[in-house]
């Protein structure tokens, strides 16, 4: 259980610094482009990977969390 | 509406849950209707569409509000989860195809897109307003799809979809409302009312399952909410516990699968315990990893996805107070 709560805390702390990243990083980035279609698509683009960045992250997260358990269970095939 | 109106549609739509699943209880014995409650020593077969029960007193509570003078957002409450209720129950009566189910949860959207019934410039916390005017209808039909099977991925064991759901209506009935989202509040809370009086026959030792037709309404109504009441990355969060489940599931089993086709399963029952399964490539779901340290009891391990979802929740509800912060 504290595992699933340290994951969610975890997921959620970097979802933040997700958004905090989009806000900070890659909307000023595409300011200094002149075309507003692509600084438009380069946003989208750099916001898409971000958050796909991110589910993978989690996916890690749990796969580790669940490898460490059993460790500590010295069920480890 | 006036709040005396408002708190009636609620107590009806309790009220109706509670009657009507009661009937399909006691009523439905055709063996297409029938599931096996397969966590019981004595695996007994009960009726899989307790569903409908609450799919019908959301419903009627939420039809009664939009004719009482609703606009397009009491309408959309209504049809897109009433659509994806059908497909539900299309699948409780016969087995779909893994890749055409989420294609049909598509559908649930078109009304939303139709009737124009969504804002394409989405507040999200910390950035600020953003105009996605063409990416945001792909969005919204694509958010229909995975919320149902993130949601659907939760209805294990008794009383979890009630319980792992419960905290994330309240919260987003919460959030709506501070919003000025009074029919999206009243949705959720209406929702919210029709799963308690379901829960009086789902919890364990459960008489009742709520099946697919069930899974997606309430997957349809947190999604209609979410993109009617603009709160979109709020939804995303309170709901982290459950797409964290979907995404372990898809990834650990390498794509969309049907379970049912797999032996491996992530947990095993031993004298009446749910028990982690111990073997690594077995796939990796939230109650695998509830049951990681310690055997439990099938309502013990509900309650411990209903803490996880208050959780969650009430990380939603910081993140929401962190979108009056701007970074820009």
């Amino acid at each position: 259980m504290k595992t699933l709560i340290a994951l969610i805390t975890i997921a959620w702390v970097s979802l933040i610094g997700v958004l905090i990243a989009i806000s900070t990083i890659i909307l000023p980035l595409a300011q200094g482009i002149e075309s507003s279609l692509a600084a438009g698509l380069l946003r989208v683009a750099l916001s898409l990977a971000l958050f796909a960045v991110w589910l993978v992250w989690l996916f890690e997260l749990a796969f580790y969390a669940s490898l460490m358990s059993r460790r500590g269970r010295g069920e480890q095939k | 509406m006036y709040v005396s109106g408002q708190v009636f549609l609620i107590l009806l739509a309790f009220l109706v849950s509670w009657a009507l699943t009661g009937v399909i209880t006691k009523h439905v014995r055709s063996a297409r209707l029938m599931g096996v409650d397969v966590h019981k020593p004595d695996r007994p077969r009960i009726p899989k569409i307790g569903g409908l029960a609450f799919t019908a007193s959301y419903s009627a509570a939420m039809l009664l509000n939009w004719l009482m003078g609703g606009g397009v957002v009491e309408l959309v409450l209504v049809v897109s989860p009433l659509i994806a209720a059908a497909i539900g129950f299309l699948e409780d009566v016969r087995e779909l195809n893994p890749v055409v189910k989420p294609l049909l949860l598509l559908l649930p959207g078109i009304p939303v897109l139709l009737l124009s019934a969504y804002n394409p410039y989405p507040v999200i916390p910390l950035v600020g307003g953003i105009r996605i005017t063409l990416l945001y209808p792909l969005l919204v039909l694509a958010a229909y799809t995975v919320v149902a099977n993130a949601v659907n991925s939760v209805d294990v064991l008794n009383g979890s979809l009630v319980l792992s759901t419960l905290p994330v209506l309240l919260l987003l009935a919460a959030v709506s409302w501070l919003m000025g989202g009074e029919t999206p509040a009243l949705a959720s809370l209406a929702l919210g009312a029709s799963l308690l009086g379901f829960l009086r026959y789902n919890w364990y030792p459960a008489r009742v399952f709520s099946g697919n037709v069930g899974s997606n309404l309430v997957a349809a109504v947190i999604t209609t909410v979410a993109i009617t009441a603009r709160i979109e990355v709020i939804t995303l969060v309170a709901l982290l516990p459950h797409i964290l489940n979907e995404f372990f599931i898809i990834v650990s089993m390498g794509g969309l699968k049907s379970g049912k086709a797999f032996a491996a399963r992530p947990i095993r029952v031993v004298r009446g315990m749910i028990v982690s399964s111990p073997r690594l490539g077995d796939p990796i779901t939230l109650v695998r990893l509830i049951t990681l340290q310690n055997p439990m009891g099938e309502a013990s391990v509900s309650k411990r996805m209903a803490l996880l979802s208050t959780y969650s929740s009430i990380l939603a509800l910081i993140t929401y107070l962190l979108g009056g912060v701007r970074l820009r």
